[in-house]
């Protein structure tokens, strides 16, 4: 089994992604691809690592949705593939239109680092297999522009469709309150393509895929998915 | 001719001294270039006899002054090279892009060596934000600070920040880069091998940031930003592109020398990379990528464009170079060739524009400091419990003691894999790599202190930035200072100047820790005010096994509050004495015996590992660092102080610790057996913060701490 990292111009947390995903899939192939010439036919899972690909000097994600690479990612998707976008590679997806809506800077303005919490939200995909509805999981958000919105009617779809993957919540799952860290169209925090084998997520679960530290609730979500994809064997 | 000797900032006996060695009259290309390498900022004319008085050996140093950056051994085959350096005037006139090409450069003195940049501190001085210039420089600089940083892909872990007047038109931005390095990647500057080629790697040549560094070696002007050109403009994308192509070029071909183009620009660069291997060379300047296509020579000698490297190369290796910087979108171009003969000479388009001794520009004339001289008073008063409990939530609302999270979250602090510890308390924890060695870093200085007594004041910079690392169990092994300092060419800025030195000097040989390097930025005064003298320490502490170090694992309740150190607290240059205005008077001098003493404990292994927590006793006394305890942790704490005052409660101690713990009996033991004092205060609770002593007892709850904390009031 091969998980692929695309590597754009930009990139940061292409070489952390894949610190994880070696933790997370013993036994599999990890190689990360400078995206242009990248090859993702022989690859069962793909991830966009989060980063400032090409600076982000246009809006983020906007040039490096328009790589070839894109292309191969779509294929990985057309034969069942998995294929998950963290942070910058979140918006990577949304502006190659694989997944629904789109980005505004923070509400507050600024970059935001710090952990938040996350409820898991009822809704079938592999990545989500190691959770119940309702978890609540603890991962580190790093950005400036990660206000997500999404129409009234998007986000009723999306619902109705189990497509919401992660909402930022409280300690105790509450959503009421202040804890939507930017903004986000009903502090959702990551969704899900059609068939849940794509997600994109802001927040970081490769920076919480560390056990020596006592972070790991990231690791289940690189991980978790997997073992399934690979029971279900559509790949 | 001599007017083009000033106009490029030199004093006639300056110029004099350029003639006689040249023996002839210089050309205007060689006085502008000479201008830049015989600034202060290059030269460190003022400063350079004074630093050879700092102790530059150790255990661990692997390249010191002189280098780069300083190069320090982790075991296992690992190091860490490290530097600090400033960026005050341009970001008193453009504090973003000041602040930004400040990270930029100081990650290209890092790379440089052949490490890998792993994470950035930021040491800042503002005027009261009061102020509203000062304000928008406060909010300009970490705006600078996040914006390069988040966007390179490079954590920024720690650091520090004071409000005092003296900055309130000359902020001080000084930032620090840590990265590592497998030994035998480490990298020199010192250019080799005739007909080996420079190749310039990076960023197309453009027109800003010329004279940079002149500039960063006079006063501030009132009207300073007509100034704005001098300031360069930092690209963290393409920083990013530069430091992935470097590494790759290091790790795949023979490099014989990097150096990055800093102050002074190419010209600086092939200078000094020629100067320190004893060679010359001639450098064709129509090979140089330009981004403005009417860049004269002197603008492509001189220009300070960011984000670019000089490598010397065997001439076999300049084809593949150049097909990795390809790969990454940068320009690498071969601009000229390493001669035998110790001269430079600059070419435009095959005609040369000048020939003249390396060492003509290198070695700069020094300049002799002229003499100079110094404070201080006292009083006290009766206390009691109400007033006590106020002037804790009254310091903890001061700018210089709340809550740091509104900056240091706007840092990406994770980035990189190897934060162990975030900023927040004391010092960062970084891991070198998955399974290797890491370091404790921070850095301090605090100015209440150095406004009393510069010596002093340096003294206990260093000797808090040895805390901070011990707090996280690491033993200090090496230190990166920046010095930033007023005009040395008043007394009281050359007296400034000495004490500084003489005070690290001091407290390092004490501690036993070695000088690495950094960086002297004088000329900090604007409209007639000199900043507080300021001498940044950046401390590295070693961790063999940074995963397991102090403080990573979490704090609970029913843990054991125990003092650590002789309680010798004094008033001298506290908070608590500027926030009573009890009028200040000179501080102690560090308690080093006691310091070593503690290092003794912390080497032991049981007692390291009973430790849930350590936090030393600084700015704002004892009571302060039990509050910071339980806004850090979010844990109350119950505790019985007995014979208590203000003195006692907000003195400010050199050589204290609270440590919370599961096992105090392996503490104590290990205490005992190296002579530092240890009494248990009380216990963690999942309360608020309780006191008892004999003024009395009173009570905070966790949330009205972080309201004052916040200063939400």
């Amino acid at each position: 089994m091969r998980a692929d990292i695309l590597v754009f111009p930009g990139s940061n947390c292409d070489v952390d992604t894949e610190i994880a995903l070696r933790e997370a899939l013993p036994g599999w192939q990890v190689t990360r691809q400078w995206h242009d010439g990248a090859d993702l036919s022989g690859s069962q899972f793909c991830v966009l690592p989060g980063g400032f690909a090409h600076g982000d000097y246009l809006r983020a994600g906007a040039l490096a949705a328009r790589s070839p690479a894109i292309e191969g990612v779509r294929a990985l998707i057309a034969r069942g593939g998995l294929v998950l976008g963290i942070c910058n590679g979140f918006q990577v997806l949304v502006e190659a239109g694989i997944l629904p809506g789109a980005f505004q800077a923070n509400t507050v303005q600024h970059f935001i680092c710090r952990d938040v919490a996350l409820r898991v939200e009822r809704a079938a995909s592999p990545f989500l297999d190691a959770f119940a509805a309702g978890d609540v999981l603890t991962l580190p958000i790093a950005h400036q522009e990660g206000n997500y919105r999404l129409t009234e009617d998007e986000y009723r779809r999306l619902k109705d469709e189990g497509r919401i993957a992660f909402t930022y919540c409280g300690p105790h799952g509450e959503t009421a309150g202040d804890y939507n860290p930017n903004g986000s169209y009903a502090s959702v925090a990551g969704v899900l393509a059609e068939g849940g084998r794509v997600l994109g997520m802001m927040p970081h679960p490769e920076r919480a895929a560390w056990p020596a530290i006592g972070r790991t609730d990231g690791l289940r979500i690189l991980a978790a998915g997997l073992a399934t994809a690979m029971q279900g064997g559509t790949l | 001719m001599a007017d083009l000797a000033a106009a490029a900032g030199l004093t006639p006996e300056e110029a004099k001294e350029a003639r006689r060695r040249a023996g002839r009259e210089l050309n205007s290309l060689e006085w502008a270039i000479l201008g830049v390498q015989w600034s202060e900022h290059c030269a460190y004319k003022h400063s350079k006899e004074l630093l050879r008085s700092l102790p530059k050996e150790g255990a661990s140093v692997m390249a010191g002054p002189g280098a780069s950056a300083g190069v320090l051994d982790l075991g296992d085959g690992w190091a860490c090279a490290a530097k600090i350096e400033s960026h005050n005037h341009p970001s008193a006139v453009e504090p973003l892009q000041g602040a930004a090409t400040g990270l930029g450069g100081i990650m290209r003195d890092v790379l440089a060596m052949g490490a890998r940049p792993a994470a950035f501190l930021d040491s800042l001085r503002f005027g009261p934000l009061d102020d509203p210039r000062s304000a928008f420089l406060a909010r300009g600089v970490v705006a600078g600070v996040g914006h390069y940083g988040n966007c390179v892909g490079v954590p920024t872990v720690g650091g520090d920040v004071y409000y005092h007047p003296s900055y309130q038109r000359n902020p001080l931005v000084n930032a620090m880069c840590v990265g590592f390095l497998r030994h035998e990647e480490m990298r020199s500057a010192a250019a080799a091998g005739e007909g080996n080629v420079f190749l310039l790697l990076g960023a197309a040549t453009g027109r800003d940031g010329i004279g940079g560094a002149a500039f960063a070696s006079v006063e501030l002007q009132a009207d300073a930003s007509q100034d704005r050109p001098r300031v360069q403009v930092g690209d963290p994308f393409f920083g990013k592109l530069l430091i992935e192509a470097t590494l790759e070029i290091l790790r795949d071909l023979k490099v014989v020398a990097i150096q990055d183009l800093g102050a002074g620009g190419l010209a600086g660069a092939s200078i000094e990379m020629c100067h320190q291997g004893g060679v010359g060379a001639e450098i064709e300047l129509a090979q140089v990528p330009l981004r403005a296509q009417d860049l004269v020579p002197p603008e492509i000698l001189l220009s300070e464009s960011q984000e670019r490297m000089l490598l010397c190369l065997r001439p076999e290796d300049v084809a593949p170079a150049q097909a990795v910087a390809r790969r990454y979108g940068i320009e690498a171009a071969a601009i000229g060739r390493i001669t035998a003969k110790p001269a430079m000479r600059f070419l435009f388009h095959g005609q040369c524009l000048s020939e003249l001794d390396t060492a003509i520009y290198a070695e700069a004339p020094l300049r002799h400091l002229p003499e100079g001289m110094p404070v201080g008073h006292r009083a006290l008063l009766t206390y009691d419990a109400p007033a006590a409990r106020q002037d804790l939530l009254s310091l903890l609302g001061l700018p210089d003691l709340s809550d740091r999270s509104p900056i240091y979250s706007t840092y990406d602090q994770d980035v990189g894999l190897r934060t162990v510890v975030r900023p927040g308390l004391d010092a960062a924890v970084l891991r070198a790599a998955l399974g290797a060695p890491g370091v404790a870093v921070t850095t301090d200085q605090n100015p209440r202190l150095c406004a009393l007594s510069p010596e002093l004041g340096a003294e206990h910079a260093v000797a808090e930035a040895a805390r901070n690392v011990m707090a996280r169990g690491a033993a200090p092994i090496g230190l990166t200072n920046c010095l930033n300092l007023p005009s040395p060419e008043h007394p009281e800025g050359a007296a400034a100047l000495r004490a500084v030195v003489a005070g690290i000097g001091h407290a390092a040989r004490e501690l036993g820790v070695p000088v690495t390097g950094g960086n002297v930025s004088l000329y900090n005064e604007a409209e007639g005010v000199a900043i507080v003298p300021t001498p940044v320490i950046g401390m590295i502490g070693l961790l063999p096994d940074p995963e397991h170090a102090i403080g990573v694992g979490p704090a609970v309740p029913g843990l054991e509050v125990l003092l650590l150190g002789d309680f010798a607290p004094h008033l001298g240059g506290s908070v608590f004495a500027e926030l009573k205005s009890l009028g200040q008077s000179e501080p102690a001098q560090p308690d080093y015996e006691g310091l070593r003493r503690m290092r003794a404990v912390l080497e032991n292994d049981a007692a390291r590992e009973a430790i849930a927590l350590l936090h030393d006793v600084a700015d704002g006394g004892l009571m302060t660092a039990l509050a910071e305890i339980a806004l850090y942790t979010g844990l109350g704490l119950d505790l019985a102080l007995g014979q208590a005052d203000a003195l006692t409660l907000f003195g400010e101690a050199s050589a204290q610790f609270v440590a919370l713990s599961g096992d105090p009996g392996a503490l104590m033991a290990a205490a005992e057996r190296a002579g530092v004092n240890c009494r248990t205060l009380g216990r963690t609770t999942a309360g608020g913060l309780r006191i008892q002593s004999d003024l009395g007892v009173w009570e905070y709850g966790q949330e009205e701490l972080q309201r004052a904390w916040r200063r939400e009031a």
